[in-house]
Order: C-alpha cells, then structure tokens, then sequence
C-alpha cells in the first residue's frame, strides 16, 4: 500500500509538469490529498499488524500521517485561492503543485521512517522540497530567505548526520549493522553513553532547525515569513512536527539508559532558552506573519520542554503538538486574508474587525484559543506541562517560564487586538474577503482545537498512550 | 599508505588556514576530493565492486572535478579572487587561523584516543572531526558567500570521511552521505547559489540582510 501511495504520488506529480490548465493541476493535487487520507485511514486500520521493509511506523506516525493530511488539504485550496488572487503563471502553478506533492510525501516519509538514515534522507528531502515552495513568488527578499534557509539547513543536516554517524559507531560496538529504531532500543543499554551523549547533541542541534528552536531558529522564522502563507502554515505545522520526531526517535529510544537524565537537562535547557529567545524576539516583531512565526517557536520550545519531564510530560508535548497544528495553521491561512485586504501583514495595519468581520472573529478566537486560554485545546496540554513541571519540583523554571509566557501573552494580545479593534487607517476592498469555503475550513480548524479541549477524544489519547 | 592520504588531507585543512587565494582554496578542494577517492580505495575494500565505482564516481568525479570547477567560474564571473581584496574582511587574522586549526587537531585526536574502540579508525575519525570544525569557523569568520560554499564542502568532506571510516560495517551510511552530496551540490550550488550570483552583484553576506524584526 506504500508502494502504491508513492507510485500515485509520482504520477500526480509528474502529470502536473505535462498539464497546461490550473484547474486540472488542483484537482491533482486534491486527488492526491485524498490518496493520502485513505492511506492514513488505511494505516491507523493496520497499525501493528502491517510489517514493512524500513517502514515500521507506530501510533505517533498514524497521529501525525492524520494531521497532515488535513491540514495539506486545507493549505491547498488556499493555495489555489492565493494564487489565483495573484494570478500566477502556469510554470509557477505547476511547479508548486508538484513539489508540494513531494513535500508530502518527505513528509510521510519522516513519519514512517524505521531507521535513523532513512528518517534523516527524508527530512533532507523537505528541505529540498520546502526551499522550492518558499521560492514561489521570485522576489530579491524571498531569495534572501530561501538563501538563509538552504544553506543553515544544509549545514544544520549535515550536522545532524555527523550524530547519526556517532550513533553507528556506538551500534557497531554491539554488533548492530543498521540503525533501526527497534535494533538500538533492544541493544540502548550495552551501547557506550558517551557516544550517545555525542550523537544526542549533534542531532539535537542538527534538527534544532525543523523545529524552529535554539540554535537554528532565525532561518525558520524568515522562511514563514516569505513564502505563501498557506506554506507557512505547513511550516508551523507538520514540518515543526516532523523535526520534533525526528528527535524524538531518539528520545524513545535511550530514555532507558544512564544517559536518561543528562537527555533531559539539555532538553529543558533548550526548551527554556528558546521560549526566552521568542519573547525578547516578540518584542521587537514588525509584522504579523513573523508575530506567529515567533509564537511557533514559543511553543516549540514548551513541546521540548515537555518532552524532557518523563512520560507525563511526553503525552502532554504530543496534545500540544496536535492542537498546535490546527490552531497555528488556522491562523496562518487568516493571515492570508489579512494580507490580500490590506496589502501585506505590517504591524501598522488596524480595523481589520471592521473590514472583514467574520475573518476577524476567527482571528481573535484563534489568537486566544493560541494563547492556551480555555477552552482550547492548548490549555490541557500547558496544564499537563506545568503539572509535570511541579511534580519534577522544578519551582525556579515554573516562575521563569511563566514570565517568558507572560511576555507573550502580553504582546500578542496586544497586537491583535491593535489589529482588530483600532479605527482602520485606510480604505479597503471588501470584495477581498475570505471565500465561504476559506472561512469554513478556518472555522472547522478552531472548533477542533476547542472540542478536543472540552471533550476528551479517547481515539487521539490511545493513539499518544500506545507509543509512550 | 592509507595513512599518508589522511595525512595529506589533514594538511590540506591547515593549507587552508593560510592561503588567501580564493583560487587556492578552489584547488584544495579538488585535491581533497581525489584523497577522498584514494582513501575509500583503501579504506573500503569490504565492498563490493559496483559499491566502489560509485564511491568512486562520487569522490573522484563529483568532488575533484565538478564542483571545484564549478566554484572556480562563479569565482571568475563574481571576481572573487583574493581575500584581500574583498570589502568584507575576513574575522580572524592567519597567525590565529592556523593556531585554532592546530589546538582543533590537537583536541580531535585527544577526542578520538579517548574514544578509541574496535571499529574507529582514530586517524581518520581526528581528521574528519577537524575538518568537520574548522568548516564551521570558517563560515562564521567569513563575510564572503563564496567562501561559505568553499567552507560547507570542507564540512561536507569531513562528513565524507567520517562515514568512510565506519564504511565496510555499513556502507548504507556511505550511500546517505553521497546522497548528502548530491544534494547539496544540486540545490545550493547548482540552484540557489547561481541565483543569488546573479541577482546580488556584491559577494558579501551583508547584502542578505533585508530581512530582520
């Protein structure tokens, strides 16, 4: 079934490049979503009876396979609204559309991936696929961007396969001769903590760059920033969850060993510092794409935080993860809206609520439902963090991080508010505003993140329970 | 023999350190790459020959000849030439380059003697880690874009090695750094790097600064 995802993948793709109507290229990008979602149906079906050569995927794959399927078909009927607002070449279309299909499919890659090379060659090809889509709109300022972007991506990937090299070293000693996830976890405690300990860091920091955290957050924030929004919102998505497993693998599988503890420390460590880093960066923001862009990181940093407070803190970074995705992504394909009212997304713009009312409420609702006040979702999984925080008697980083958040708080409720209360400063083009089937879609987004935030979902907690 | 190739190489970082002609540092890369290719002739006799001759094509032809190539007419059309000469200097002067080189190498093989086992080559594990390093300095002591390139293979190459060193017990880790390669040639080199020599006439990395808060 795998085979038959990529072989469908190839032809959607392949066919897009051979077709000269716009159309006919949505809709195989829409055939394709849906190809994606009967096969993440298909896997959550099977899930522990299908065995694949170098594709042995668990509940956090499934978990993860569901998100993004959705939230790729969402991003492509934006897509197809931006650019016909745009009014885009045929080259240009067909070069998104079909890459787009490829970063799909890195993406699933990732998420399937049974071995560490395998997992590290697929997160490679997103940054392969992710530049091209960045690169959509052949502007100076997006070169810039997508410079920036491929060449730390390069070098943070190139460093991340420096660990995966420490790693088989360390796997050799025990008589390994692949890198599966199952092979190390059987053998995690015979292999040598030092080499471990090397690997962790260099695969931490090497993958620190599709999560958006400490060190290699900037070129993060500048892709989101440029390219189309509806990629932005992938970005702040999928990918960020694509990098926290690719971590996270790792975790899973030494979270036995005397290099447990150590693991931890330097998660919270990183944790901590990127959550600062968003705050004082948030200070200074000057327009909106990257005010989101910087909240992304914010809670990236509190998933790493979470990751590193034993298995409690492990369920609660998967919830995050989830309504994060919905809610983040909601919110970027509004800030598409705001961008085709007013021109671009510059702090300065105000009235929005004025202009466009409906898109405004989604905003403010997704704004809030962001910032983890009930009932979104995000407010479980902060609870569950700041609980696990207290019970690991961690008084000192529960204050300081509260301040940080506070900081955030404060600014982004700030800011949108400016945007959407202020007298406006201009005239507007009302035929500019969200679609029925854009606003509909944002809306379904919001109300998922606020009915897995008062209802609690068994489906999505059993899928998170089997694999901690 | 395999150890005067590692010793060569490891020379060819310290050259680096020194010289100050962009053409130079075009040269030493090509060099690398055909020790690379000698070094896993060496080095990787467990596998088999189809294995080999793409190891071979990879380090010999796209490492020695390709890309040092390539660099050397996007130097030529960019007239990057001399570091000297550039408008953003360089961070560090070359008493001191070549002094962190030597305290890097000397750190690498006290780093390997200490992680010795079975299966590391502690020649070729100091060497690659210290090319891996001094990459890394060299990107973040140069303003110029060029050299960021030279820089990142000099990474690349010490990534190369690394998975030479470890290559007969899985040669999977060999084909992903090939794999790396590849990419980093096509899309860097090939893609953007040829778009922003085309669009940014200047070759100082302070040109790319239009975007920030």
């Amino acid at each position: 079934m795998l085979y038959v995802y990529f072989l469908i993948a190839v032809f959607c793709a392949g066919s897009i490049f051979l077709l000269k109507n716009k159309k006919i290229m949505h809709f195989l990008v829409y055939g394709f979503n849906l190809v994606q979602l009967l096969f993440t149906i298909y896997l959550f079906r099977e899930l522990g009876s299908l065995k694949m050569a170098f594709f042995n995927y668990d509940s956090i794959s499934v978990l993860f396979a569901f998100i993004l399927a959705i939230l790729s078909f969402v991003a492509a009927v934006h897509y197809q609204i931006y650019e016909d607002n745009q009014q885009q070449s045929i080259r240009t279309v067909q070069i998104h559309n079909a890459v787009y299909i490829g970063f799909n499919v890195a993406l699933m890659g990732v998420y399937l991936s049974s071995q560490y090379g395998l997992l590290w060659a697929f997160i490679e090809a997103t940054t392969l696929t992710g530049a091209t889509l960045i690169y959509h709109d052949r502007k100076k300022i997006v070169l810039e961007a997508v410079w920036k972007y491929v060449f730390a991506c390069s070098v943070s990937i190139t460093l991340a396969f420096v660990g995966i090299l420490l790693l088989s070293v360390s796997a050799q000693e025990v008589g390994l001769s692949d890198l599966s996830f199952q092979l190390l976890k059987n053998s995690a405690l015979q292999m040598n903590p030092i080499w471990l300990k090397s690997s962790f860091l260099f695969i931490l920091v090497g993958f620190s760059v599709k999560m958006g955290i400490i060190p290699m957050f900037n070129v993060d924030i500048d892709a989101k920033d440029v390219a189309p929004f509806p990629i932005g919102a992938l970005f702040s998505s999928v990918l960020l969850n694509a990098g926290f497993l690719a971590v996270y693998r790792f975790y899973q599988m030494f979270h036995t060993t005397s290099i447990a503890s150590w693991m931890n420390h330097v998660l919270l460590i990183s944790g901590v510092l990127t959550l600062f880093f968003a705050a004082a960066y948030l200070l200074k923001v000057k327009n909106y794409k990257r005010m989101y862009a910087y909240s992304s990181m914010e809670h990236a940093g509190l998933v790493i935080i979470a990751l590193s407070l034993g298995k409690a803190g492990v369920l609660a970074a998967f919830l995050h993860l989830t309504f994060h995705s919905i809610v983040k992504s909601g919110l970027f394909f509004q800030i598409g809206q705001i961008m085709r009212l007013n021109n671009g997304v510059k702090i300065n713009i105000t009235g929005y609520f004025y202009q466009n009312p409906l898109g405004g409420l989604l905003l403010l609702f997704g704004s809030l439902a962001i910032l983890g006040l009930p009932p979104s979702g995000l407010f479980i999984s902060e609870l569950l963090i700041f609980k696990s925080l207290l019970l690991n008697q961690h008084w000192v980083l529960v204050v300081f991080i509260l301040l940080a958040l506070s900081v955030i708080f404060y600014i982004l409720l700030k800011d949108v508010f400016k945007l959407l209360f202020f007298p406006a400063t201009h005239k507007f083009e009302t035929d500019l505003r969200g679609t029925a089937i854009e606003n509909s879609l944002q809306m379904v987004l919001i109300f998922l993140s606020i009915y897995f935030g008062v209802i609690q979902n068994h489906y999505l907690f059993d899928l998170i329970q089997a694999a901690i | 023999m395999n150890a005067l190739f590692i010793l060569l190489f490891a020379v060819s970082i310290f050259y680096f350190s020194i010289s100050v002609n962009v053409k130079t540092y075009i040269h030493l890369l090509g060099i690398q790459g055909v020790l690379l290719f000698l070094i896993s002739l060496n080095g990787l006799h467990e596998l088999s020959y189809v294995h080999l001759i793409f190891v071979g094509l990879e380090t010999l032809l796209f490492k020695g000849i390709i890309i040092p190539v390539y660099l050397l007419n996007i130097a030529k059309k960019n007239k990057v030439t001399n570091i000297k000469n550039f408008k953003a200097r360089r961070k560090m002067k070359g008493f001191y380059l070549i002094l962190t080189t030597t305290l890097v190498f000397v750190f690498t093989i006290f780093l390997g003697n200490l992680l010795k086992n079975d299966f590391l080559n502690v020649k070729i594990f100091a060497t690659a880690i210290t090319a891996v390093l001094m990459g890394l300095i060299f990107i973040v002591i140069n303003k110029n874009i060029t050299l960021h390139i030279i820089s990142f293979i000099i990474i690349e190459n010490g990534v190369f090695l690394m998975a030479i060193a470890i290559g007969n017990q899985m040669p999977m880790m060999v084909n992903t750094a090939i794999l790396l390669d590849l990419f980093v040639s096509v899309l860097v080199l090939g893609v953007f790097f040829n778009k922003l020599a085309y669009h940014f006439h200047d070759d100082s990395s302070d040109i790319l600064s239009k975007l920030k808060d």
